[in-house]
């Protein structure tokens, strides 16, 4: 079967990313042909995504995207409508023209947050599901307001077992509804032999890991003498929060190990793990502990009572009664080797349920016997959807910029020495040189682009400076860059001054009635040109003949010539001439 | 403004002359680009500097044919008779002039800030029999609206490689301007010479003949070959130049002494050594040769040697073996050493020097001195010329290496004139005269590749008593002569011998291999009126008679002098005057 996959963010961070590019791994390895459309990020993130797909031996998709998600899901922008929209609509076109150029059988969303894959199979007619990680509460609460769309393009909804799915039969009709439980294959580690007991919080320092809650709980625990330690990055202003409290309260032995890449590596066997999150959609980490052996206290979200619900695994408090929670970590340390004794037992469980196939059974079974493609409405009107030439609209709203990077000496161009500007149709732009800058590059946006004129001028002597090399084509005063990142370098030499003035104009490109328009003024040059080349061909051809001409007139006044020596230097004219030459009057 | 300037460059020796890369340098930050056509080769090294500086964007080499006016056709074709419309401006200019001598920033705002200006130079040429009014082409600016035009484009591309130069100038120079004024365009000049006075020259070319109304028009442009043309008045022109622009004469004394004789008056005045703003570094291999013939005089040597503050190598020559033993013991009092070489009585102080070669060549720097006594003559004639030489050439050792390490294109210091030959009548041009005939040999059998009669000076310039300072290179040629004892003739030394000539070859050597030289001022200061005396004593000015014949330099040249002259000036006048008398009739 030949599957699409939407991914939620394109990298290799976030516990749905992991989950799905399992379950990728998974479908591929069973044999089926698996496609993964996903949100191109910049180029370091991007490279690891693309090599781990392809390590799956799964196709990728990197689309050009401005906004990813629903418009209203955290991290949204709601201030570009237009940008937005336009987006939205190229990257459904663009999934439709992989669904039909890959014949795909099913699309499948691995987000709430996503629903281009939705729209793009409702067109194309072909099966959707959808699988959802996260609580409709908190920052996700806007997609109660998109269950109807939800419900009616997508044949299948797959959402966490437990909790959530209990939340979600509020919403969705039963039998349109799944379970599947977030996978995640975890790297054992061999656990450190601890000599102490300690609590370790695993995860990013912010507020809603809730770090706080166990710094306040550690503050009235006695005695005192028990370490606590944070594995993880931390959000500046909430981890100065912490240590604010830190140094209130005056806590001797909290250390921060800051990120690590494997953090169970700096867990040990004595160690008493501590989750105070307000919200979680499931609570990977809750099983990677347990996996690991460790005793795990947690607060009571949803999505940890989801896994306590599935896996049995930890103990809870109720979140912000830091006095249950001291009286928690008080009753695991008094009796530490009992607790240990009934984590241990648990991560034998959990190593035998806590598998792919198991984790996914629902799926895997819907896969086996896949319903028939229920008709979407849209597709009445898909035709509205298949505009394929959006990049011109694109490039319309899209925001670029002009980048202009700065060298001295020999050092090369780097990011960290730049200054940017907005691009507009027409322009003047004052560069400042920083001192002693001896080139500096200008990048006009960073995708194909067409300019009428570019001019660098000093603005000490109001002389045009002449870029020394560039990617596109010049045309005089006009740019043409046919390709991605256009670049003009110039040399800057001291006697220019340090101050710049970048005067462009672009060429009209939407504008089809305007004298200025691209199309008509390259054309106009293009037929100038022709004219000249037909003069020159046909001067091509005059040369050709005038030296042939050249050359047989020449043979013929060597022959001329040889034939008048032949009579010079003959007897009988010397002599002639002698005689003739003795009875001149006149020499 | 986007400008463009084609600047054509031809130096006959291969060289970058200092005043073209100052030019380049005071005009690059008005333009956009520049493109340096050469039709002569450049050092590579001079290329990477020019492009170093950014005084370049592009060099461009061509065969010489065609002089200027093809060049810059090929220029435009390099750059492309198309893309050149794309410019605001397109200027050609070549190195045939010194400047700019002012700023030129206010010059290019006030024509391309003018519709009614579109082209424009430095001076105009007025209508004459010969020629129609033109602006000349030493510096033509043209603006967008006459690149673009058809006559413009049709000029240029028809340009020929023309061999005679008056071709240029009647079919080139004098048209461009006519082709764009007959099509409607107009041009203005810095100085505008159609209403100047020109009665009083030959031709009312103000650019050749007239410098002086070049510098009070401010033309920031002067002509190279008026410098030579003008000697008369040249020292004042310069003396303005000095005083009113920023202009740095030494370019022009410095080019002037390359492309023409080294020693005309005007140059003299400026060939004094100076005080330089940098000290001498002491990086350089520097040697200094003494010649010991009188021991007796070793010590005072020493003793001056004492003021230079750099390191040296001292070698020191003499003629005999038993001198040897009193030389080292006088160094060893001094706490001095030396490589002491016996060369025997042979060539006077220069032999001996000359047979260092292999030891010489290897030094960046050399100074060579002699125990200078006269013999022939008075005491004081032998006693005040060493100790003149001293003063002027040891003495100020320091500041003549800081020279040479500043001045690149140096390559040998003199002493100024002792006081004995200004006091007393010794240089005669009729005695100086005899040694021509060997100097010419020489030159000939050093190979060297300027051309000079030293038979045509009058007098020569040189370090009287061969005390010098110079740079191996600038005198290769008279160590690569490779000199041998049979070359030299015996003592007593005759009058006109190979070491006077080579007395007085030195610096014209070191200008065959682009080197300037230098002199030390005598410290001594003598009225002028000295020499006034001197050079007016009537018993000494006479005309040699003719049973002089040497002096014509031959029979022939005597007959030449006494008998074909005449014939030719009568010959002259019976044509004129039968012209004169045809034309009226």
């Amino acid at each position: 079967m030949k599957i699409l996959f939407i991914s939620p963010t394109g990298t290799l961070d976030n516990g749905a990313e992991i989950s799905t590019i399992n379950l990728m791994n998974f479908l591929s390895q069973q044999g089926h042909t698996v496609h993964n459309v996903f949100p191109k990020q910049d180029n370091i993130v991007y490279d690891n995504y693309a090599r781990k797909m392809a390590e799956l031996n799964v196709t990728s998709h990197p689309l050009h995207f401005f906004q990813w998600w629903w418009s209203e899901a955290p991290g949204g922008n709601t201030d570009y409508p237009d940008i937005t929209n336009i987006f939205y609509y190229k990257n459904i076109v663009d999934i439709r023209l992989i669904i039909r150029e890959n014949a795909i059988d099913l699309v499948i969303s691995n987000t709430v947050n996503v629903f281009q894959g939705a729209v793009a199979a409702a067109c194309e007619g072909v099966r959707h599901f959808h699988f959802i990680h996260e609580f409709p509460l908190g920052e996700f609460e806007y997609y109660t307001s998109k269950i109807p769309f939800i419900n009616e393009f997508s044949d299948k909804i797959f959402a966490v077992e437990g909790q959530l799915y209990t939340k979600l039969l509020d919403f969705f009709p039963k039998e349109k509804l799944a379970t599947f439980v977030p996978y995640s294959k975890i790297e054992r580690s061999n656990t450190n032999v601890g000599e102490k007991v300690r609590l370790v919080s695993v995860g990013r320092i912010t507020p809603n890991k809730n770090q706080l809650e166990l710094l306040k709980a550690y503050s009235r625990l006695q005695p005192k003498d028990i370490d606590l330690v944070f594995i993880g990055g931390w959000d500046e202003d909430y981890k100065q929060l912490c240590d604010d409290f830190i140094l209130n309260n005056q806590l001797a032995n909290v250390s921060f190990l800051g990120y690590q890449n494997n953090p169970w590596q700096f867990v040990q066997t004595t160690d008493i793990c501590v989750f105070n999150s307000h919200i979680e959609t499931f609570g990977l980490v809750l099983v990677e502990a347990a996996l690991n052996g460790n005793i795990v206290i947690m607060s009571n979200n949803l999505g940890y009572q989801s896994v306590q619900s599935i896996f049995n695994v930890g103990i809870d408090y109720q979140l912000g009664n830091i006095d249950e929670l001291v009286d928690k970590i008080k009753a695991v340390y008094t009796r530490f080797e009992h607790y240990k004794q009934v984590a241990l037992e648990t991560k034998d469980k959990l190593e035998v349920f806590y598998t792919l196939e198991n984790a996914y059974k629902e799926f895997v079974a819907e896969l086996s016997m896949l319903p028939a493609c229920r008709p979407k409405p849209i597709q009445s009107v898909e035709g509205l959807l298949s505009l394929q030439n959006v990049d011109t609209l694109v490039g319309q709203f899209e925001e670029k910029h002009i980048t202009v990077y700065f060298s001295c000496g020999e050092e090369p161009f780097s990011q960290d020495n730049i200054m940017q500007y907005s691009l507009e149709k027409k322009g003047n732009v004052k560069i400042n040189l920083p001192e002693s800058c001896t080139k500096i590059r200008i990048d006009l946006s960073e995708q194909p682009s067409f300019y009428e004129k570019v001019r660098l001028s000093s603005c000490l002597s109001g002389v045009t400076v002449l870029p020394v090399s560039t990617n596109g084509i010049a045309l005089g005063d006009a740019f043409i860059f046919p390709n991605n990142d256009p670049q003009l370098v110039y040399n800057i030499p001291h006697f220019f001054g340090n101050e710049f003035e970048l005067k462009y104009q672009c060429y009209e490109m939407n504008d089809i009635y305007s004298n200025d328009h691209i199309a008509k003024t390259l054309s106009q040059e293009l037929q100038q040109s022709k004219k000249k080349l037909k003069e020159l061909e046909s001067l091509r051809i005059q040369h050709y003949h005038q030296k042939r001409l050249i050359e047989k007139q020449q043979k013929e006044m060597d022959a001329i010539k040889h034939q008048y020596h032949l009579v010079v230097n003959s007897r009988r004219w010397k002599l002639v001439t002698k005689i003739i030459n003795f009875f001149r009057r006149k020499k | 403004m986007k400008r463009l300037l084609l600047y054509v460059h031809f130096n006959k020796f291969n060289q970058l002359s200092s005043h073209v890369e100052y030019q380049l340098s005071q005009l690059r930050p008005l333009f956009s680009k520049v493109v340096f056509i050469s039709n002569s080769t450049l050092m590579n090294l001079d290329e990477v500097r020019l492009h170093q500086h950014y005084l370049v964007d592009d060099v461009l080499y061509r065969e010489n044919v065609g002089f200027d006016f093809a060049a810059w056709r090929d220029g435009m074709s390099y750059v492309g008779f198309e893309e050149l419309k794309h410019y605001d401006s397109v200027t050609l200019m070549n190195d045939t002039c010194f400047g700019p001598l002012w700023d030129m920033t206010d010059i290019f705002k006030r024509f391309e800030n003018d519709d009614a200006v579109d082209f424009w130079g430095m001076t105009n040429f007025r209508a004459t029999k010969q020629f129609k009014e033109h602006v000349q082409s030493y510096y033509l600016s043209f603006s967008q609206r006459v690149v673009q035009s058809e006559v413009f484009q049709d000029f240029w591309i028809k340009v020929q490689n023309f061999t005679n130069v008056q071709d240029v100038i009647d079919h080139y120079e004098t048209r461009i301007t006519t082709n764009l004024t007959d099509a409607g365009f107009n041009y203005q000049t810095v100085f505008n010479t159609l209403n100047e006075d020109a009665s009083h020259m030959l031709h009312p070319d103000f650019s050749y003949y007239n410098p002086t109304s070049i510098l009070t028009h401010r033309v920031p442009f002067i002509k190279v070959k008026t410098i030579d043309a003008n000697q008369h008045i040249i020292p004042y022109i310069l003396q303005d130049i000095s005083h009113t622009t920023n202009y740095p004469v030494e370019l022009i004394v410095s080019h002037m002494s390359k492309i023409n004789y080294p020693d005309f008056k005007y140059l003299l005045a400026h060939k004094y050594i100076s005080l330089v703003q940098q000290v001498y570094s002491g990086q350089k291999k520097v040697a200094v040769h003494l010649h010991v013939f009188y021991v007796d005089l070793l010590q005072e040597f020493l003793t001056a040697f004492e003021c230079f503050g750099f390191a040296y190598d001292l070698f020191i020559t003499t003629d005999r073996q038993e001198n040897v033993v009193n030389i080292e013991e006088i160094l060893a009092v001094n706490g001095k050493t030396a490589q002491i070489i016996v060369t025997g009585n042979v060539g006077r102080d220069v032999f001996p020097m000359l047979q260092l070669k292999e030891r010489l060549q290897h030094y960046d720097y050399i100074g060579h001195f002699h125990t200078k006594k006269s013999k022939e003559a008075d005491f004081w004639a032998g006693e005040s010329w060493r100790k003149e030489l001293i003063a002027m050439l040891i003495t100020p050792a320091n500041t003549i290496l800081a020279n040479f390490e500043q001045k690149e294109d140096l390559g040998i210091v003199i002493a100024d004139i002792p006081t004995f030959f200004r006091y007393n009548k010794i240089v005669d041009a009729w005695n100086e005269h005899q040694m021509a005939p060997t100097m010419n040999a020489l030159w000939q059998k050093m190979g060297m590749t300027k051309a000079i009669d030293f038979g045509a000076l009058h007098t020569f310039v040189m370090s009287y008593g061969t005390f010098v300072w110079f740079k191996y290179e600038a005198l290769k040629p008279l160590f690569d002569l490779n000199l041998t004892a049979q070359d030299i003739p015996e003592e007593p030394l005759p009058q006109n011998s190979i070491l006077h000539a080579i007395e007085r070859l030195l610096i014209y050597i070191a200008w065959n291999e682009q080197y300037d030289f230098r002199i030390s001022q005598n410290p001594i200061a003598l009225t002028p009126f000295i020499d006034n005396k001197l050079l007016n004593e009537r018993n000494n000015v006479y005309l040699k008679n003719v049973g002089e014949l040497n002096q014509f330099g031959s029979i022939k040249g005597a007959l030449k002098y006494m008998i074909i002259g005449p014939l030719k000036a009568a010959r002259y006048i019976i044509k004129r005057c039968i012209a004169k008398v045809r034309s009226k009739s």
